[in-house]
């Protein structure tokens, strides 16, 4: 690539908008087999693909709780205000309570697909990505939960991730604590964001004016060190004198004995602490952290109300693996390149006919192989494809076939083709 | 286990933050006052410390470069991060104020017209005027903002005061306090998570010695 000095007078607006990425060759390759894997796998549990569009009507989007700043909207040519898709949980809500409503349940869904987020400003963050999800719909019962999770777990397994771990909390437990008190909507979100933030300081300073009944105010606090193994569960379900708190913990529990049976446990972490999450969550929550890129890799949780949004009440929980992210961690574990050409098939015009025959054997043996269509000699061939990392240079003329095997230096040795 | 990685500010609160570290038995001798490496160990190998703009020490954390950071609260109210921030660590204490010449600052504090505020707090302050329902240009500076009143780039200023001594200097007089600001420790979310045993000791440990 060729990098020239900015130039102070150049005032041309950049090609891509802030946020747009163009993932290419390697990482394109690494990508798609990333969701080819996922395709297999979901297909093997029995979840079948939906395809929705990436864009909906504004309206639908946020009708499920989606927060409206996450959205990117615009009018259509008829002033119908329009958005691209946030998340696709949504739309497989929107298609299970309509289309999909006479199907036998459960029913499990999955698909891959772009999402587009609208970034903080001035980030510079991305702002579409590709996700691939599964959705399990019409069992409100912990294996379903258990599913879904182990589900997610296999996923990262089968790409060869290891470095990860997944937290589950309950979005109950928080709602149980605060309910029944006369809180505010606006106090609840600053307590939330308080605890979302760590900051303890912050929110005993708060608490300490509202003066809430019955040691709640200590439970919230407490909240922050809901996080660790099995024994938060115990934990928890002492610390708190609410019957919802305590039922959203028994919750989890259950879901924790499941993935036992799994074998799974030693990946879960049992995190009571988060009150973060997509708005429609009404249960399990689930968050899958890796070592290697220090960020949410995977994300879900179970939505009863979501689909009865769109008129159809039905219980369903899902979650959502972050494809480039997921790519990103099999990069750094990568030792040679995945996509290298094998071999390039060059030929005198009288035996085109034989250089195509010979190309197409390869290929049928497994081979990646580009065929020439320039008429650059045999030295300039050479120079591209050592650049190509193409491993070997096939000539087909009258005398036979030759090959020469592209070394990072010397021309190569020449063999004879046998056969 | 690798050890974890500190994001640590550069210039006031470098000495306070390193004197706390050794509080808690955290001694770093390879670093010196003119070193001028980025990157120290500590003496017990446990932690990395990495040496950074106060305004970048959010973003290292946030980004999972460092799992942890020390800086200011001002920094954290100029710009969002996704941060864990469990700890205010009490030192470094300072006032973000709004300042106007002494001789106008009533007149000033009337605010019956756009103003002009210099600082090297924009989002802050636009926040701050917003929620009084105040629009303000702002205008931002790297440093020496009470040049702006002086020389007559802006009447207004808003900037963080530790005595008032400079402000005096400058012959400007505090109209309001914005906010009260303390170093803070911050942390990676992704690495709390992954590491919740590890830094929730640190996060223990430094309370102690915060609190005493």
């Amino acid at each position: 690539m060729q990098w020239e000095k900015l130039d102070n007078s150049e005032r041309i607006a950049p090609l891509t908008p802030s946020g747009a990425t163009d993932v290419l060759l390697d990482d394109a390759a690494r990508m798609s087999a990333i969701e080819w894997s996922l395709r297999g796998l979901f297909g093997a549990w029995g979840y079948a693909e939906v395809i929705p569009p990436i864009f909906e009507r504004y309206e639908t989007l946020v009708a499920g709780g989606i927060h409206p700043d996450w959205v990117y909207r615009f009018a259509d040519p008829s002033g119908e205000v329009l958005a691209l898709r946030p998340d696709l949980t949504t739309q497989v809500a929107r298609v299970v309570a309509t289309r999909l409503r006479g199907q036998p349940k459960p029913l499990r869904l999955f698909y891959i697909g772009n999402v587009v987020r609208r970034p903080k400003p001035s980030k510079g963050q991305r702002m579409e990505f590709s996700q691939g999800g599964i959705e399990l719909i019409g069992s409100s019962e912990p294996a379903a939960d258990a599913e879904v999770v182990a589900l997610a777990i296999e996923a990262l397994l089968r790409l060869g991730i290891d470095d990860f771990q997944v937290n589950l909390g309950q979005s109950d437990f928080f709602r149980g604590i605060v309910e029944g008190t006369s809180l505010t909507e606006s106090q609840i979100a600053t307590i939330r964001e308080r605890l979302d933030r760590k900051d303890k300081g912050a929110l005993e300073h708060f608490l300490s004016d509202l003066e809430l009944p019955d040691g709640r105010s200590r439970w919230i606090v407490e909240c922050l060190n809901l996080c660790g193994g099995e024994e938060i569960l115990d934990r928890s379900f002492e610390l708190v004198d609410s019957a919802t708190s305590k039922a959203a913990v028994e919750n989890l529990g259950e879901i924790y004995r499941i993935l036992e049976d799994y074998h799974l446990t030693d990946r879960v972490i049992i995190d009571l602490a988060e009150v973060r999450g997509l708005g429609y969550y009404t249960g399990m929550m689930i968050e899958g952290f890796s070592r290697s890129v220090s960020t949410t890799i995977l994300e879900g949780g179970r939505y009863d109300k979501l689909v009865e949004k769109f008129g159809y009440p039905c219980p369903a929980v899902g979650c959502a693996l972050d494809i480039p992210r997921l790519g990103s961690i099999l990069q750094k574990g990568e030792s040679s390149q995945p996509s290298a050409v094998d071999a390039l098939v060059r030929f005198r015009p009288p035996q085109r006919r034989e250089a195509y025959a010979l190309a197409a054997a390869l290929r049928t043996g497994g081979q990646r192989v580009e065929l020439e269509v320039t008429d650059r000699d045999e030295e300039e061939a050479i120079a591209y494809a050592r650049q190509k990392k193409i491993k070997q240079l096939i000539t087909v003329e009258a005398a036979g076939t030759r090959i020469r095997e592209v070394t990072p230096n010397d021309s190569g040795e020449v063999r004879t083709w046998k056969d | 286990m690798e050890g974890l990685t500190v994001a640590i500010p550069k210039g006031r609160l470098l000495a306070p933050t390193l004197d706390l570290f050794a509080r808690i038995g955290v001694t770093v001798s390879e670093y010196t006052e003119n070193s001028r490496s980025l990157v120290v160990g500590a003496d017990n190998g446990r932690y990395r410390f990495l040496i950074a703009k106060p305004l970048d020490v959010p973003t290292f954390v946030e980004y999972g470069t460092a799992d942890l950071g020390i800086v200011g609260s001002d920094v954290l109210m100029e710009e969002e991060h996704d941060i864990h921030e469990p700890l205010d660590l009490g030192y470094g204490a300072c006032r973000l104020v709004l300042a106007a010449p002494w001789e106008k600052a009533d007149e000033e504090l009337a605010l019956h017209t756009v103003h002009r505020v210099a600082t090297q707090y924009p989002n802050t302050t636009q926040r701050y005027f917003a929620r009084r329902g105040l629009q303000v240009e702002t205008i931002k500076l790297y440093g020496s903002v009470e040049l702006a009143p002086v020389m007559g780039l802006a009447p207004l200023i808003v900037d963080l005061v530790q005595t008032g001594k400079t402000l005096q200097e400058n012959g400007l007089a505090e109209i309001a306090e914005i906010a009260s600001a303390s170093a803070r420790l911050i942390v990676n979310r992704a690495s709390h998570k992954l590491r919740f045993g590890e830094i929730g000791a640190v996060i223990r440990e430094l309370s102690e010695v915060v609190a005493c």
